[in-house]
């Protein structure tokens, strides 16, 4: 690449003109055989350490067609960092917020400018494969979902606090429930009289929201339930900061998404996106600590048995519509809450092996939730794990580990260890794996025994692991040969707003110049080939994981169609965006 | 390599293969049961087994009974102010965070009980930091205000907000009477680039002198403002970092300042627990003898007076125990050929010159908006030939990888570096991303100079926890830590101290062990001495085992190190409570 020299007549050369004409036969061209040598060494080196990156087959064997296509992308990278992502930047006076815009910027400053450009439209068009990390309460986009919570009859909101002022506004638990019978009568949860924790009808409420009505309502329940544009650039305040934001989110949508005419909306928007945005198949989380309430009703389920009954009569009802063909599916990875005690946690296992028992073909995993950093670390909770799994060998059910690990910044602190923990407790993937690119050992062992690291760019920018893209340190466990996959994790409250995952394909295709095209297709590739399609024992696991698209079953099958996508995929960019090559 | 698997099977560690035993009232293993101290056993096997990759771990493995006692008292006062002084845990909106951006919590880190550890720790050498940019300006404009005939200019009026903090400023010695200007700079009657006596600025200045330094000295460093907006990017905080070097070049240009400034820094270095530094400094060197106003046209005249104030220094009290200095020969990588060969022929003439004094060769600037060494091929290569050619020992210790790119032309610079043969590169930023070349990095013995403070402040990283250097350390590669343009950049103190703190701070893995493990490859590292590429490598090889100046520092450090260890455990092993 070309050295970006702005004004190199700054440094007008001082050397005599009959002295330069006597040094310049002395420098050596560009055709000299040792320089040529050298020049030979440097690209040997580049070449013998691209054999280890973990996409290096997957370039090997790229079509003709599909080379064309990571060349044409490329260049419209490169076109659009210099013309759409070029501030200029002479006018110092530019460098406030906003204005300063450059290739890799932040991610909720470039949002925007990202989703009008040509590489958006091939991203978006981009087959890619199965999400396998994305927590389900945070998938939906907040201007539908909050449309339909104040469209449905019955739903109530109420606090455990007036909601009179801004400060209460900003941090009062805040909840919403359906009511068989409308409460319109009590004093208004905007005024001091407000008697705590009495519903109030919520178009009432919303109606009469003191900041703009019914707008300012939404615009308000927005702000509570996303990371502001404003807090996701004051990264200096920190991971916990932004955590305690980010957790809060989860107790008010907690109470909105689990009655069952809203959840049916929600599934059916969430699967549509996906599809829409070329995933075919999703392997969601979800915390069980939430009411689910059927139809009609106000008193809760006793057990998850019903919320799992109608997820599954959706993902059907999906796959058998118009606009559901060729989605292949749903699973659930239950995750239960690090931050429980021995009996709670216990509990909540112990209802994941039950539901599992109702719908095995439903629950596909499980794994621990809650910031890392300020829950129990794994090894605090070995005794509650073995148990686990103790358990599921008596009631004879397979449920494996996909744990969150290593979500953290920090190198030895417990975070940090939990990767080790995780490989040892034979996890299938790791949700994040942030901290992994500083344990050398670790990434061996995760290589050897097949273990995918799920990983979340936006996210981890957003909560500030991470300045920008950037710094991101994917590239170098993709450097190491570590199989990873790209997710969207919370794109509902992170920025994203949507349920796909262009926005993550996208910033990392721009970010990195070792990435193109081709390795987002092996990360596509990946993503499909660790999918938890079905319950399968460690050494199918192992073995169709190898297998990839030699083997015989569903994950094979699945490869094989998603690599027919990324032909046709291709095939798309050269016929659309060939102008001269 | 030897399967893991297989490890762990001869360690007796296959996964969940220990049964269960007795349960507690719910049914859950008691934290003693086997099958939960053998998951436990397995993962201090692991982390065991991965510290074995470690730089440090023949360090840590050395350590002497009292080292091994300081490391563990300076992990618990790590611990407990974490939790006092930097807020673990407090679920408020505090902003304070252990870790937290180094701008904020400067003043907050001077008060901690593990600062007064680190800055009494022996640092060995300063490796990577620029003259102009080392001492505090405090100091400098001070200095400045104090000498008789020092003028200040500037390319416009000094009337608005945006002039002051925009147009550039310079400082000059006037050996004639300077008369009162016609209008004072802070008004729009200025006429641009007429010389000002400093006194008479200052007095003008709204609020006074104190407010005129205050002013000049935030118009050269890089504050909270700037690290609290690190959205701006990496381009717009070089464009105001590399604005600030020309005014600050114009302050170091009067004999009788670079002197007196030569003393404080060298003295600072001193105190700091610093031995030897090696400063990168561009060739250009026009200095104004005393009394005079324009440059002196002798092109030694700076060299000389640069040996004379090390030598003077050596000759003081504080500068007993200073090892010396020398400087590695830098020019702008944003210059075309002919320029850059000029150059490096001057650099070649002074150092047959002075063969001491001029330690190596390096290109500076921004690197990503500059050439890269793959661009600069052709002139590197000609001046290795010319170098040998003459007989004289220059080489390269480049600035590479200072960049968030993976696979970009700077990203590439850390390639070419080792290409040629550099015998350490500055920053390495990117270097994590690369496998192989760290293995290169770790065979030929080439050191990374670390720069946690600049990296954050030039928005490489938000705050130090961000920082890659544990990755580096993990995979065995050699880093020192540097502190770069420490009076631009926050540290506003010209010694590692601050540096060594956000180290120990942000990151478990390192802690007391880790530091001094990286201060004494400080020294393995310096280049005391014209060597051969084989006499550097067997020198660092050989460490304290061989012979010479390298060798006989090595043990110097450690003797120091032994004597801190000491202190720290008389000092601080009651308060924080921790015994062998």
């Amino acid at each position: 690449m070309q050295a970006r020299i702005k004004n190199i007549n700054a440094w007008p050369s001082t050397m005599p003109d009959e002295e330069w004409e006597e040094v310049a036969t002395g420098i050596p061209t560009t055709e000299e055989p040792f320089i040529k040598q050298y020049v030979s060494g440097r690209e040997a080196l580049i070449a013998q350490e691209q054999k280890q990156r973990s996409d290096f087959a997957f370039r090997q064997s790229l079509s003709p067609i599909a080379q064309k296509a990571c060349r044409i992308v490329s260049k419209i990278r490169d076109h659009e960092a210099a013309t759409i992502w070029n501030s200029g930047l002479e006018d110092i006076l530019a460098q406030k917020i906003g204005a300063n815009v450059y290739p890799g910027m932040m991610f909720s400053l470039a949002k925007e400018r990202m989703e009008s450009t040509a590489l958006w439209k091939i991203m978006k068009k981009m087959p890619k494969g199965a999400l396998l990390h994305a927590h389900m309460d945070a998938m939906v986009d907040f201007d539908y979902l909050f449309g339909v919570l104040l469209e449905t009859k019955g739903m109530h909101i109420y606090c455990n606090s007036a909601l009179d002022t801004d400060i209460a506004r900003e941090g009062a638990p805040v909840k919403f429930r359906f009511q068989v019978k409308d409460r319109v009568d009590g004093a208004s949860i905007w005024s001091p009289e407000y008697i705590p924790d009495t519903p109030i009808l919520l178009t009432q409420a919303a109606d009469a929201f003191p900041k703009g009505g019914r707008q300012g309502f939404i615009a308000w329940l927005k702000d509570r339930c996303t990371i502001t544009n404003t807090e996701s650039i004051e990264h200096h305040h920190g991971v916990d900061a932004v955590w305690r934001k980010f957790s809060s989110c989860f107790g008010i949508l907690n109470t909105i998404m689990f009655y069952e005419p809203i959840f049916r909306l929600f599934m059916r928007r969430m699967l549509k996106q996906l599809l829409d945005d070329g995933v075919k198949w999703v392997d969601l989380r979800l915390a069980f600590v939430f009411r689910y309430y059927k139809e009609g009703t106000d008193e809760p389920e006793d057990t998850f048995h019903e919320i799992f009954r109608v997820f599954g009569e959706e993902i059907e009802n999906f796959k058998k519509s118009e606009e559901g063909k060729g989605f292949w599916g749903a699973r659930m990875i239950w995750t239960g809450l690090r931050l429980l005690d021995t009996r709670k946690m216990v509990e909540d296992m112990d209802a994941c092996i039950s539901v599992k028992l109702a719908y095995p073909h439903l629950i596909s995993g499980f794994d621990l939730v809650g910031q890392e950093d300020a829950g129990k670390p794994l090894k605090a909770v070995l005794p509650e794990l073995f148990w686990f799994k103790k358990q599921c060998a008596q009631e004879g059910v397979n449920i494996p580990f996909f744990f969150h690990a290593g979500e953290c910044l920090g190198d030895g602190s417990d975070t940090d260890q939990n990767l080790f923990d995780a490989v040892l407790l034979g996890t299938r993937r790791i949700g994040h794996g942030f901290s992994l690119y500083k344990h050398p050992l670790l990434i061996d062992m995760i290589k050897e025994k097949k273990i995918l690291v799920e990983s979340c760019p936006i996210s981890n920018e957003v909560l500030r692991l991470c300045a920008s893209i950037m710094s991101h340190p994917l590239p170098a466990l993709l450097a190491r040969g570590v199989s990873c996959s790209l997710c969207n994790d919370d794109p509902a409250i992170l920025g994203q707003d949507t349920s796909g995952m262009t926005h993550d394909f996208w910033q990392c295709l721009q970010g990195w110049e070792n990435l193109g095209l081709a390795g987002l297709g092996s990360l596509a590739e990946n993503s499909v080939r660790w999918a938890a399609f079905e319950d399968e024992s460690n050494s199918e696991w192992m073995q169709n994981i190898k297998d990839a698209t030699l083997g015989s079953g569903v994950r094979a099958e699945k490869m094989k169609e998603w690599s027919i996508e990324w032909e046709q995929f291709c095939l798309w960019i050269v016929t659309e965006f060939d102008d001269d090559e | 390599m030897q399967s893991f698997s297989v490890i762990l099977s001869i360690l007796g560690l296959g996964l969940l293969h220990v049964a269960i035993g007795a349960l507690d009232p719910d049914g859950v293993p008691y934290p003693d049961d086997p099958s939960v101290l053998n998951q436990q056993a397995g993962i201090a096997i692991l982390k065991n087994y991965e510290h074995k990759k470690r730089t440090d771990y023949i360090f840590r493995q050395n350590l002497s009974p009292t080292a091994k006692l300081a490391d563990k008292i300076v992990a618990q006062i790590k611990k407990t102010e974490d939790i006092t002084i930097w807020n673990r845990y407090a679920n408020s909106n505090n902003p304070k965070f252990p870790g937290q951006n180094f701008a904020s919590a400067r003043s907050t880190i001077g008060t901690t009980d593990l600062f007064k550890v680190v800055k009494r720790l022996p640092k060995g050498s300063l490796l990577h930091a620029h003259l102009t940019a080392m001492l505090p300006y405090g100091i400098i404009f001070q200095t400045i205000l104090n000498t008789p005939g020092m003028v200040i200019s500037a390319a416009t009026d000094l009337a608005s907000d945006a002039n002051k903090n925009n147009t550039s400023i310079n400082f000059a010695h006037s050996n004639t009477t300077v008369t009162a200007a016609a209008a004072s700079i802070w008004t729009t009657s200025y006429i641009p680039n007429t010389p000002v006596l400093v006194t008479e600025a200052a007095d003008a200045f709204p609020g006074g002198r104190v407010a005129f330094l205050a002013f000049l000295k935030d118009r050269v460093t890089l504050g909270i403002d700037d690290a609290e907006q690190s959205e701006l990017g990496v381009d717009a905080i070089w464009k105001k970092f590399q604005g600030i070097f020309g005014t600050v070049g114009t302050a170091w240009s009067y004999e009788p300042l670079v002197r007196s400034f030569l003393q404080d820094l060298f003295g600072s270095l001193a105190d700091d627990g610093v031995q030897w530094v090696e400063i990168r400094n561009g060739g250009n060197n026009g200095v104004v003898k005393t009394g005079d106003s324009v440059a002196s046209p002798d092109p030694d005249y700076w060299y000389n007076l640069f040996q004379d104030e090390v030598t003077k220094f050596k000759a003081t009290r504080k500068g007993r125990n200073f090892w010396g200095t020398r400087i590695i020969w830098t020019v702008s990588r944003g210059r075309e050929r002919a320029r850059i060969i000029s150059d490096m022929k001057n650099a070649l003439n002074f150092k047959a010159k002075y063969p001491d004094l001029i330690s190596g060769y390096d290109l500076v600037s921004q690197e990503d908006l500059g050439r890269s060494l793959s661009d600069l091929t052709p002139e590197l290569l000609w001046f290795q030939q010319q170098a040998g050619a003459r007989n004289l020992t220059i080489p390269y210790f480049f600035h590479a990888g200072e960049t968030l790119g993976d696979g970009n032309s700077t990203d590439d610079n850390i390639i070419s570096a080792v290409k040629f043969g550099t015998r350490r590169i500055g920053h390495g930023f990117s270097l994590f991303k690369h496998p192989t070349l760290m293995d290169i990095y770790k065979e030929e013995n080439v050191a990374v100079e670390v720069c946690l403070i600049s990296n954050e402040a030039l928005r490489l990283n938000d705050n130090v926890l961000q920082h890659p250097l544990p990755a580096l350390i993990a995979n065995g590669v050699y880093t020192a830590l540097s502190n770069d343009d420490p009076a631009i950049e926050g540290q506003d103190d010209a010694g590692l101290s601050y540096d060594f703190y956000e180290a120990i701070q942000g990151f478990e893995n390192i802690g007391l062990a880790g530091l001094g493990n990286l201060a004494q490859n400080s020294v393995l590292f310096s280049n005391f001495e014209d060597q051969n590429s084989y006499k550097w490598y067997t020198d660092i090889e050989e460490g304290a085992n061989g012979s010479g100046i390298k060798a006989d520092h090595v043990r110097e450090w450690n003797k120091d190190w032994e004597k801190f260890c000491k202190w720290v455990v008389s000092e601080f092993g009651a308060k924080y409570n921790a015994t062998a």
